[in-house]
Parts: C-alpha cells; structure tokens; sequence
C-alpha cells in the first residue's frame, strides 16, 4: 500500500467515525474503524506491513487529540494492538478470511486493555470487568467492518487466494 | 542516522510514540485540560466531519422515523395529552401580575441576581465519543464562538450530564459526571433537607454518602443538584438504587442510577 493511500484512507476512517456512531445511537456501541484499519492491513500487507502500524498510531494520536479525554492512550494502545497482529500474522494464513476475523477479535480485547490499562493508571474510576462488558458487541461490529475491509483489501495482495481451493 | 533512514516508519512510530508519551503525562498531570495543539486537531477534525455527523443524524432519524411511524404517532398522542395537564398546572401556578409585579421590584431592590448568575443557554449534537465504548467522554458541535468555557455544566433533557473539560472555536470535550474524579452536591427530590455527596463509581455508575448518618433515603427516591459547587440547583442526577449503612465508616452510604442514558447522548445544553 503507498503511504499516500494509507493517508487517505485513514483519514476517512477518523472523518466517518462519527458517522458510524450516529448510525447506531441506540445501542451505545460502535465499532472503531482505525483499529479495523490497522489490524487488516498490518495482517494482509506482507511487504508494507509497518504502514497500517505506523498509521494506525498516528490516526490514533490525532483522534485522542480531537476527541479524548487524555491524549495518547489511542496512540499507545493502537501500536501495541499492531505489533502484537505483526507477530501472530506468522501462525495465521493471510488467504483465509477467518484469520483476519480471529485478529480482529483478538486485537479488540487487546486494544481496550491496554487503553483501559492506561486510563486506570491515570486514576480513572472504571473497574475492568466493568470496562470489558462492552467488548462483545464491539467486536461483532468490529468483526463485521474488518471482514468487508479484508475482502476489499485481499485482492489487492492476493489476487488469486482461492485458486488453489476451486481447482 | 543511517539507521533513521532504513527504517522511516519504524522511527516515525518512534517519534510518535514519544510524543505520546509527553502529551500523556502533560494532559493526565493538567486533569485533561486542552492545549494549543488539541485546540488546532479539534478545530480542524469538527470542522471536516460536522457536515458528516449532521448528515447521519438525518439519515437515522429519516429512517427510524418511518421505522417507527407507529410508535410516534402514540407517543405524539400522549405528549399533547401531556401538554394539556400542563397548559392546565402552570395555569394554576402562575403567580397573579401584582405579586410578580411585587416580586420583581423586591429583586431590583435587593439587587438579587439569582443562583448560578446566569441562565444563557447554548445547545449543541454530540458529534463523537472517546476511542471507547465504555467510557463517557464526548465531543458537542459548539465551542468558545458560542462562548463556552471550560467548566461550564452540561445537561439534557434527562438530566444532569456533566461539565466541559476543554474546548476550542467549535468543539467541546465533555467530562460526564460519572468520569469525573470531583464529586455533586445533591438533595433528595421528595425531601429537600435530605443532602448528601455522590461521585463516580467504578461500575459505570454513581454512588455517594448523605451528610446526615440518620437520613432516611429509600430505594427509587430520585435526587437532584443541590446547588452546591459549579452546579445548580434542581438539574435531576439519577434514581437511588441501594440505601446501605456503613458502621465503619457511620455514613449512610448510597448507589445511584444515572437518568442520564450517556452512550446514546445526542442533544445537549451547555450553560454558560
């Protein structure tokens, strides 16, 4: 991916996050669309792999600016989730989908962990198990968003990844 | 620096990181107070995406509209019902013109200015939350142009939602009064002698102490601001849920349920 598209697309995520949030008011959860981004690109992308984490941390930077309470936790937290995807992506196959989706899940627990890790350092008054309670609904969006991006973003890298399954 | 140059994003990630880090320690020591650069990032992300949040807030309200024709046209029904009962009270509680009249030249003599100062309000959309789902901590469509200033106390029509923490031109951070670390003065609605202190708890929720150890609260007794602190009197916090008395402590010791839903905010008032 060049950086230039990865800037683009990043900040359309930032831009429509609220969008997304408004489109589902009544159930208080959302799916957060950097982390999306950064999981599946750092996971499909072998050789550009650096530009999902690299971006994902600045992205996340800049909405802790816009939008949080503290800024740098998103940051933090959205590099750690990316490293750790860099490091599972050696036991997982980039052509079935199904891995992208166990990332997927795996990075959201992780991100709010760490974000809420952060915060609970800060002497925020929010309990773990507390904090952890939104986490199934989130991953179910998060799940759904990452399975479009990684079928929109899988032909790019792997543009014959069933071959090998219809032949 | 042949290393910087091998690895660009790696040392961009660095950097980044490290800048991190500083804003962290700067804005968690400053209580999340905002500095030059939120105030630029907020300016400039609400201004690109204002436009974005207004148009999903019509396409949502378009289609649960048509969604739930039903249902509003019942609740349509019940609010002028509503509205009749109240044309009818404030009928009855109206003060007559001499008394107003009498009240009115009172104040001026006094030169009495009301509780909180001031009663300019200024309503904003909630146009984005925190990075997470679980936290209350909101951006509103209005900032220092409408004259916001931080701390100023933030409601809806549910109830008390908190204060603003830092703003810029067209954005404002909002701190619920759940996240808060500071504590509200409250009273009990049925009996207004009743007072006492309630702060964020770690389940999402609120809870606190009355000043008097004797104090006879009840489960499902609503409480409003005392008008003690930066708040003022009368905004509603929440509902009692559980009344304890804590020997150790000899404080009657009590959980509140927020009447403010926070995760699905989306209009609120500001008062300046």
């Amino acid at each position: 991916m060049k950086l230039w598209k990865g800037i683009i697309i990043y900040a359309a995520a930032l831009v429509l996050q609220p969008f997304i949030n408004y489109l589902t008011p009544h159930t208080g959860f959302t799916a957060n669309l950097i982390l999306v981004l950064t999981v599946i690109i750092t996971f499909i992308y072998d050789d550009d792999e650096m530009i999902g984490i690299g971006l994902g941390t600045v992205f996340g930077l800049l909405s802790d600016m816009a939008f949080g309470q503290y800024i740098g936790p998103g940051a933090f937290s959205m590099a750690i989730t990316g490293i750790t995807v860099l490091f599972l992506k050696g036991f997982a196959n980039r052509d079935n989908f199904v891995n992208g989706i166990v990332l997927t899940l795996i990075s959201t627990w992780l991100y709010s962990s760490v974000y809420w890790l952060i915060y609970f350092m800060a002497k925020s008054p929010y309990s773990y198990v507390y904090a952890m309670k939104t986490i199934p609904l989130q991953m179910v969006f998060n799940c759904i968003i990452g399975l479009i991006l990684y079928l929109v973003l899988i032909k790019k890298t792997a543009k014959y990844r069933k071959d090998r399954y219809i032949r | 620096m042949k290393w910087i140059k091998n690895h660009k994003i790696i040392s961009v990630i660095i950097a980044v990181l490290i800048l991190s880090a500083g804003m962290m320690i700067a804005s968690i020591a400053s209580g999340g107070a905002g500095n030059g650069a939120t105030g630029a990032a907020g300016t400039v992300i609400t201004t690109i995406e204002r436009p974005f949040s207004a148009a999903a807030g019509a396409i949502y309200s378009n289609i649960s509209g048509i969604l739930s024709y039903k249902d509003l046209q019942k609740e349509n029904d019940q609010l002028q019902s509503e509205n009749e009962k109240l044309k009818q009270e404030l009928i009855n509680m109206k003060l007559t013109n001499n008394e107003l009249t009498e009240l009115k030249s009172l104040s001026k003599a006094l030169n009495y200015k009301g509780i909180s100062g001031s009663s300019d309000i200024v309503s904003g959309d909630v146009i984005s939350m925190d990075g997470t789902n679980w936290m209350n901590i909101f951006t509103i469509d209005v900032g220092t142009e409408s004259g916001i200033k931080t701390g100023d106390v933030v409601y809806c029509g549910d109830g008390l939602v908190g204060r603003v923490q830092s703003c810029g031109k067209n954005w404002s951070k909002v701190v619920s009064i759940i996240d808060e670390n500071s504590k509200v003065s409250f009273k009990v609605s049925g009996n207004l002698q009743l007072i006492g202190v309630v702060e964020g708890s770690s389940d999402g929720t609120l809870s606190g102490f009355m000043l008097d150890s004797k104090a006879k609260v009840a489960e499902g007794d609503r409480i409003i601001t005392s008008g003690m602190g930066i708040y003022p009197a009368g905004i509603e916090i929440g509902k009692v849920t559980k009344v304890k008395y804590d020997s150790d402590e000899q404080l009657e010791k009590v959980n509140i349920k927020p009447s403010v839903s926070f995760a699905t905010l989306q209009k609120v008032s500001v008062i300046l």
